[in-house]
């Protein structure tokens, strides 16, 4: 036990919590994601982590609300972006850490959330120590990013449905430009075909029929850079 | 005079209008649609964006001669295709010089592979400036009162001297649409200099909010508000000081509950233009104008 008033020698470097009451964990945890599946899968782990029970959140208005209740809530939401800007928006707004988990291929220290001001982006799935130990740091106020995107097993399950890869937004934001298959070859040096086979591929994963829905889809769900 | 004489001459003046303007107007056609264009200026042709549905080429037909024609441009806000066809050669339609007026006879133009097709009928409406569904502002909104097949559509409208006073596209609720031959002239030039309609861009990324009663009310907003997720280097909107988190809650003043919302808008306008956000950081709320961008060429 350590208490202020305690001589102790030289003080040594430490990233334990900081010393006071007795508290295992104070804060409250808010597990925040549209998705049930996601909020469930947060929260087992959390207990199989012996981290704690935690509020489940649904909307970002009710994240608003539980966090005026809450004396020192952290924020944990996953697993996709941008869809978890809005928790994000809603911690920062408050000033509570947020916590990120977000799928592999999203972990770099360049994300927009973490230049949003994110507390940490944590690998899911992650393991459960390593959790235990992340949230440790981000109550002490540190910010996390893995070293480098794989810590986690590599058949992790997905949670979440697909999301368009770099070059296929590249691809829908010259579509919303207005651009045809053939302009839209010749600017990225593509053969016409695999503008094809990129555009049915961001056809499928939009759910979109035509191209106006395929942009107007893309916009909706934070894709296209507008 | 007598009365036979006078309808006759009427007759034959207007079939003379519409000999004129024929060599001008074409037959589209394509695995999926039929419907008309018609010459703009040496090898451009224009016709309806909304029903092309993506098409890159297509048919054009005139007088039993049939040419290749490449879609160099579909504008869906103003449902306005160019189209290039370096074998078309036929003489421009002339823009009328007076804005269409209410009531004014008007003719539409068409063609089918089989021939010339034409529907007599008045402006119904002509007032503006009109903001499209898709968010283009154009000078002025035209209804038509006249009948427009499918086949008709991208179809010069004419007034009684043959000039073109528009281009006939169908609307919601069966309206007949003319979209203002200003609007299809900025096109065909954009066009003819660019290689294609420029859009605004403004470089942010969004997610709609849902927004529960208490939040409504607190930020006097509709259901939803719109999130900044990103922010792109170089951007209007990093010039603007937009950051991730903050809230959009409108834009020129009406409230933004959608991301197809603000893609009109800012899609609607070209770069040059300014548009007015109404932002919330924290308890704070500010207006922000901006001054559009193009879009940034992407890295080949």
């Amino acid at each position: 036990m350590s208490s202020p008033s305690s001589s102790v020698a030289a003080p040594r470097p430490t990233l334990d919590l900081p010393a006071g009451p007795p508290k295992s964990r104070i804060v409250d945890i808010l597990v925040a994601a549209f998705h049930p599946e996601v909020r469930g899968a947060l929260h087992r782990h959390l207990e199989a982590g012996g981290i704690g029970t935690a509020l489940e959140i649904d909307s970002a208005a009710a994240l608003e609300r539980a966090l005026t209740d809450c004396a020192e809530p952290l924020v944990i939401s996953g697993v996709r972006w941008p869809e978890t800007a809005p928790f994000l928006a809603a911690g920062r707004t408050h000033e509570a850490p947020v916590a990120l988990l977000l799928e592999e291929q999203l972990l770099d220290a360049r994300h927009a959330a973490f230049r949003a001001g994110a507390a940490a982006l944590l690998p899911w799935p992650v393991p459960v120590t390593a959790l235990a130990r992340a949230l440790d740091s981000i109550v002490a106020g540190f910010r996390l990013l893995p070293r480098r995107p794989s810590l986690t097993p590599a058949a992790a399950p997905r949670l979440s449905s697909a999301a368009l890869s770099s070059r296929e937004r590249e691809l829908l934001e010259l579509v919303a430009s207005g651009l045809t298959n053939k302009s839209i070859a010749r600017r990225l040096h593509l053969s016409i075909n695999t503008v094809k086979y990129h555009l049915a591929s961001i056809f499928a994963k939009l759910d979109a029929r035509t191209r106006a829905e395929a942009v107007s889809e893309g916009a909706r769900r934070g894709e296209l850079m507008l | 005079m007598s009365q036979s004489t006078l309808s006759s001459q009427l007759d034959a003046e207007r079939a003379a209008l519409l000999e004129r303007a024929a060599a001008s107007v074409f037959a589209v056609e394509s695995a999926r649609v039929r419907q008309s264009a018609f010459v703009w200026r040496g090898g451009l042709l224009v016709t309806a964006a909304e029903p092309l549905e993506g098409a890159e080429s297509l048919r054009l037909l005139k007088d039993g001669s049939s040419s290749e024609g490449e879609v160099l441009a579909c504008d869906l806000r103003t449902d306005i295709a160019v189209v290039r066809c370096a074998a078309a050669v036929a003489p421009a339609l002339t823009p009328s010089a007076n804005p269409p007026r209410v009531g004014q006879t008007i003719a539409v133009v068409g063609r089918v592979a089989g021939g010339l097709t034409a529907s007599w009928g008045s402006v119904h409406l002509s007032a503006g400036p009109w903001t499209t569904r898709r968010g283009a502002t154009l000078a002025r909104r035209l209804l038509l009162d006249v009948r427009l097949t499918h086949s008709a559509e991208g179809a010069p409208v004419l007034d009684l001297d043959g000039c073109a006073v528009a281009m006939a596209v169908r609307g919601p609720a069966h309206q007949v649409l003319g979209i203002p031959i200003e609007a299809v002239e900025a096109a065909v030039s954009d066009v003819a200099a660019h290689g294609h309609i420029p859009h605004g861009y403004l470089g942010v990324r969004v997610v709609p909010l849902g927004l529960g009663m208490q939040a409504r009310h607190r930020l006097n907003a509709g259901q939803a508000v719109l999130v900044v997720a990103d922010v792109a280097q170089g951007s209007p909107a990093l010039d603007a000081g937009l950051e991730i988190g903050d809230l959009l809650l409108a834009i020129d003043g009406d409230a933004l509950q959608s991301p197809d919302r603000l893609l009109g808008r800012i899609q609607g306008k070209r770069p040059g233009e300014t548009l007015t956000l109404t932002r919330r950081r924290g308890s704070l709320v500010d207006e922000l104008t901006i001054i559009l961008g193009g879009r940034p060429a992407p890295d080949p």
